[in-house]
């Protein structure tokens, strides 16, 4: 708390029913505003899960009208400042971190990066034995091997249409432009499968170079892919 | 170091604006939590995939090109068990668990000597490794390897929010090439060598692994020769 600048914490997640519950209090004044919130539904930790973006009132008294029944306690609490910093990853609010001030200078913006690590480490601490992010380890290995792949693919052309890298890159996206088959599923496909025996994949013509006039960097070489796809 | 202090380092390395530059900045945290001589953050899709995207010091580069070359080390163990593997002293007492990296270590002069790697992983799926080396052995405290793993549970979410940055689908963040930390040329020799072979990427990653280590290099190197055409293994 010291370290972002807060004189109270706490956390609230959503449950598997879309409700709210407060799970974690560093004092009870917290934790009764907490309760109110989740009670009321009004506050800034509503609005933070609701929004996921953080929310930062740096002056509870001007925010009567907004949460007259949340500002009323949390400044009869002698709090005057709140930060509500959402638990959010891969598009998902699992909740609101809240942090109660007694003045407005903590809201400052050089505080935030810490409170929102603070954020994270709470949200890594409650869905890191779920399976709520194994969607998105999996999209990152599918995507780190989808490249690799790739980076495959344009070897085997470069091996056997004795390309350079750049043009089995050329190679591979217009044989995947003309089979209409993502780039990415044509070098996943081949990179699987055992490479057929006797199968050449590309061969590459290169016109001879254009000289520019009056110089300038050379022009690429023009690339014509032959696929033979028989054995 | 207290957890806090771990939690501020941590969170100013990620906060800063400019992304390109995360890796290389959760690399610094790391040493500086550890008191680490430097640090190789390495993505992994799975065990035949290498992508070094930072490294603070090319001594702990070079463990880290060592490691997936000869296909063992305390890196690689971490990803297959999506937990911390530390290793107090590589060369000394640990010397039993990765022999050829022990005996490649003594050999080479670099002056690694404890190892401390952490998976990058999200809900028990890891998706690459951070290893901090110490010139000095020694094991961790237990509040140490607990530090170490909340700051790589940090870098995770860090590293898993700039892919969902990237968008869909199959969506990657494309990093600046740093020379000498990288793992595509090993790829675009696996295919040059899966053609040459006819055979599927594994037997071609370690055909090119036995050559690398019969000529006492390591994969990455080799890999140049093979996309410069002075290596073939066409049959």
């Amino acid at each position: 708390m010291d370290a972002c600048g807060a004189a109270g914490a706490g956390i609230v997640i959503e449950d598997g029913h879309g409700n709210l519950r407060d799970i974690a209090y560093s004092d009870d004044r917290v934790r009764r505003l907490e309760r109110l919130q989740v009670q009321t539904a009004e506050g800034p930790c509503v609005e933070c899960v609701q929004l996921g973006q953080p929310v930062v009132v740096k002056d509870l008294v001007a925010v009567y009208e907004r949460w007259p029944r949340f500002a009323e306690a949390a400044t009869e609490s002698g709090f005057l400042a709140v930060r509500a910093l959402p638990l959010r990853f891969y598009g998902r609010t699992v909740g609101a971190l809240n942090l109660f001030s007694y003045d407005g200078a903590d809201c400052a913006p050089d505080r935030l990066p810490t409170a929102q690590a603070f954020a994270d480490l709470a949200m890594v601490a409650i869905v890191q034995h779920s399976r709520a992010h194994e969607s998105a380890a999996v999209h990152i290995t599918r995507a780190l091997a989808a490249r690799s792949a790739i980076e495959q693919a344009k070897g085997m052309l470069v091996e056997d249409g004795h390309l350079t890298v750049e043009e089995g890159l050329e190679a591979l996206r217009i044989h995947a432009a003309r089979t209409g088959v993502g780039i990415s599923r044509l070098a996943g496909g081949w990179c699987v499968a055992r490479p057929p025996r006797g199968r050449c994949w590309a061969r590459a013509t290169a016109s001879p170079a254009e000289l520019p006039l009056g110089g300038g960097p050379p022009p690429r070489k023009r690339l014509r892919v032959q696929w033979c796809d028989g054995q | 170091m207290d957890l806090t202090r771990v939690v501020q380092i941590m969170g100013n390395a990620i906060a800063e604006e400019d992304a390109d530059a995360l890796p290389g900045r959760l690399c610094l945290a790391l040493d500086e939590v550890l008191e680490g001589d430097g640090t190789v953050l390495v993505l992994m899709a799975h065990l035949s995939h290498h992508r070094v995207l930072a490294a603070s010091d090319k001594h702990t580069a070079r463990l880290g090109e060592l490691e997936f070359s000869l296909g063992e080390g305390p890196g690689l163990d971490a990803v297959a068990r999506s937990a911390a593997v530390l290793a107090g002293d590589l060369t000394g007492g640990d010397g039993d668990r990765w022999p050829a990296l022990a005996v490649t270590l003594a050999g080479s002069g670099l002056p690694v000597r404890a190892v401390f790697a952490f998976p990058l992983q999200l809900s028990g799926v890891s998706f690459g490794v951070l290893e901090v080396s110490r010139h000095r052995p020694g094991e961790l405290d237990e509040r140490e390897s607990a530090n170490g793993r909340i700051a790589a549970d940090l870098a995770s979410v860090a590293l898993a929010r700039s892919f969902e940055a990237a968008g869909q689908p199959l969506g990657a963040p494309t990093w600046p090439e740093e020379s000498g930390v990288d793992g595509v040329e090993v790829d675009q020799a696996v295919g040059m060598v899966m053609a040459q072979l006819r055979a599927p990427a594994d037997v071609a990653l370690s055909t090119l692994r036995a050559r690398a280590f019969a000529e006492g290099r390591t994969v990455g190197e080799l890999a140049l020769d093979v996309l410069g055409r002075r290596v073939s293994f066409k049959p």
